[in-house]
């Protein structure tokens, strides 16, 4: 027994002189730090962690900021790796994603003179910046798409998680359908999780074979799944949500309803290397292009020019105020369709 | 026994320093700059130190659990599942429960180690009655735990518990709780009942001669039932702890892998709760260490967890050849 904590103790005295040898750390060049933190998800989920990455990369680029990515392996990790950034004397640091809502409270609370910003949620704090986007605004051009191409009048919506966020992807959606044709249906599923990519496929089975020819997969790295569901199903669509993911499976991804998480970040980062401190609450809806469909790259031909005409009309009586999709279930059943845009 | 133990131990960091090195260098990093990142994240400030031991904690509730079926003959690869579902119980009572923090805090703590109690009495209570074996049992029972958790809160976490059902910090404005003593003492605890108890010395006689245990008139399938459940209560303790003293609320990403890492702090502890308690610190390190390595030197954090797959993978092969 002896033997073997001697042992641990000489493990430990070599890690020791491991760092007393060699104690050189990365050194900035004097340009300005901003880190990011992205959740559970993480990197590689071709969804909201990796728009996030991408503004932060433009940002490197654009305005010669110093990047840095930490990732989260539990929920326990968001607070150490917040803190770890502030404690580094970054000049903006971004919590990806409302699961860290709470965390960054805390975290911004005991680094009163650090600049902070998170995605999809409200953190009501003077040195936090919160940027949300009007989902409901694309969601419901998708849903209006969708009750367009529909050839079986049936369409569906995948959520990640059933909550508060995902319900506004919900009621637009519902009410976008509405909006073309009431009495298309519209089947709700929700996964129970924004990584499980095998469920996120099976329930895409279950909801083709209810008769749902369109699926709205909003559901983080899951929706990979839905995709992957409707390459071996023909006549079958699905519409992607956060990036771009149209190209993921050319012709049957009818189009992505995007959340430019990219700009946001791009935004509020190139604010911080200008030195701006946060300024609170953005929205960003389709008229600061914030959400919005895609170019409808692969799939011009299935939609016809007529309906995507229609879709940039309904676009605009958004814009301008004369729809106003519902966010949440209650104004979905008081959402009636304003006739013909 | 002690000549392979301490070989496990001495694999366990050849493991660290040449899968690490290799893998820092892939990622175009220089082993020194990462190894040096890594520990100065770990113990660097005060404040690290404090998430270094709120991690170690974290391992040594499920690690002491492992370890005990372990010297039983039992495979428990289901602490992760345990845990989870100490946890679970831990949130879904603490989020109804306002109450003054003498009775909540050991009330949540003890509806942790009940809840996991409970979960590994299910793998027990197979391999019981059923000799059905324990690795699949628990196995299978951590997808359970994880699926029924996502059900039974319909979100991604509970709301948070009131600050009084909060453990006490150890340090203040850290997340280091009293969490760390119970766990240190339940290990004392531990070596003593199996060193010095009846029940302890039936324990270790099932899982070292399980043919000589049964003749000598021990009842080995109430031992594996038992040693189930009691194992499970550690993780599911374990779960509670980071409700109550962490999060402080049940999130559904609770845990990176505590229980499976658990396996490997259990091995490298050579199933002794002392040397598992060091071992768990030296976890604790890579664990939290992993943090700072990736914001200073920018080594993706997965280095680590890969290393420490590697450890659980040669060690627990090790042991299954052995057998």
């Amino acid at each position: 027994m002896i033997a073997r904590a001697a042992f641990c103790l000489t493990s430990a005295l070599v890690a020791c002189c491991v760092v007393l040898g060699g104690c050189g750390r990365s050194t900035s060049q004097g340009k300005v730090k901003v880190g990011m933190v992205t959740d559970v998800g993480g990197l590689g989920d071709r969804s909201f962690n990796d728009s996030a990455y991408a503004g932060l990369v433009a940002c490197k680029s654009r305005a010669r900021a110093q990047i840095q990515v930490l990732q989260s392996k539990s929920a326990a990790d968001y607070q150490p790796n917040l803190t770890v950034l502030a404690t580094e004397r970054f000049a903006e640091i971004f919590a990806i994603g409302f699961l860290m809502n709470k965390d960054l409270s805390e975290v911004a609370r005991r680094f009163g003179d650090r600049s902070f910003a998170i995605v999809d949620a409200v953190v009501d704090a003077p040195n936090v910046e919160s940027v949300t986007f009007k989902e409901e605004d694309g969601s419901f051009l998708a849903g209006a798409l969708a009750a367009l191409v529909t050839k079986t009048k049936s369409v569906a919506f995948l959520g990640g998680m059933d909550i508060p966020l995902l319900r506004k992807f919900e009621a637009g959606f519902a009410a976008g359908t509405r909006e073309i044709d009431p009495t298309t249906k519209v089947l709700v599923k929700y996964v129970g999780s924004f990584d499980d990519v095998a469920a996120g496929k099976e329930l895409t089975g279950v909801l083709y074979d209810q008769g749902a020819d369109i699926v709205y997969a909003a559901a983080g790295k899951a929706g990979l799944g839905a995709i992957e569901e409707a390459k071996q199903r023909a006549g079958r669509y699905v519409i992607g949500v956060d990036s771009n993911q149209d190209g993921l499976a050319p012709g049957k991804v009818l189009t992505s309803m995007v959340k430019r998480v990219d700009n946001a970040v791009l935004r509020v980062c190139r604010d911080a290397v200008a030195g701006k401190r946060p300024s609170g609450h953005i929205v960003l809806g389709l008229a600061q292009d914030g959400v919005g469909l895609t170019d409808f790259r692969y799939t011009k031909i299935a939609i016809g020019e007529a309906n995507i005409a229609r879709i940039a009309r309904i676009r605009n009586a958004i814009v301008d105020g004369k729809i106003v999709p519902p966010s949440t279930r209650e104004e979905l059943e008081r959402f009636k369709p304003v006739p013909a845009p | 026994m002690s000549a392979t133990a301490s070989r496990d131990a001495a694999i366990a960091l050849a493991i660290v320093v040449v899968f690490g090195s290799v893998a820092m260098l892939v990622a175009g990093v220089s082993p020194l700059d990462g190894f040096a990142a890594l520990l100065i994240g770990a113990l660097g400030s005060s404040q690290e130190i404090a998430e270094t031991l709120v991690a170690t904690t974290s391992l040594l509730f499920p690690a002491l659990g492992v370890t005990l079926a372990f010297r039983a003959g039992l495979f428990n690869i289901g602490a992760e599942g345990q845990l989870i579902a100490g946890g679970l119980v831990a949130g879904l009572l603490g989020e109804r429960l306002a109450g003054p923090a003498i009775v909540a805090i050991p009330l949540l703590l003890a509806a942790g180690a009940l809840g996991g109690g409970v979960w590994g009495a299910l793998a027990g209570l197979l391999r019981a009655r059923f000799a059905a074996n324990e690795v699949i049992a628990t196995l299978m029972l951590n997808i359970i735990a994880a699926l029924l958790a996502g059900y039974l809160i319909g979100g991604h976490e509970t709301t948070p518990l009131p600050p009084s059902s909060w453990l006490p910090a150890l340090i203040p404005d850290t997340r280091l709780t009293i969490a760390l003593l119970l766990a240190l003492a339940l290990a004392f605890v531990l070596r003593w009942v199996l060193r010095a108890t009846v029940i302890g010395y039936e324990l270790r006689a099932a899982g070292d001669a399980p043919e000589t245990a049964r003749r000598a008139g021990i009842d080995l399938a109430k031992t594996a039932f038992w040693t189930m459940a009691a194992s499970g209560a550690f993780a599911g303790l374990g779960g509670a702890t980071i409700v109550t003293g962490v999060l402080h609320r049940f999130n559904l990403a609770l845990s990176p892998g505590y229980g499976f890492i658990a396996i490997a702090v259990a091995l490298v502890g050579e199933l002794d709760p002392l040397l598992v308690t060091v071992a768990a610190f030296v976890f604790g390190i890579l664990q939290n260490g992993a943090i700072g390595m990736q914001a200073a030197a920018n080594v993706p954090r997965d280095v680590v967890t890969a290393i420490e797959g590697a450890i659980i993978l040669v060690l627990s092969g090790r042991r299954a050849f052995k057998r």
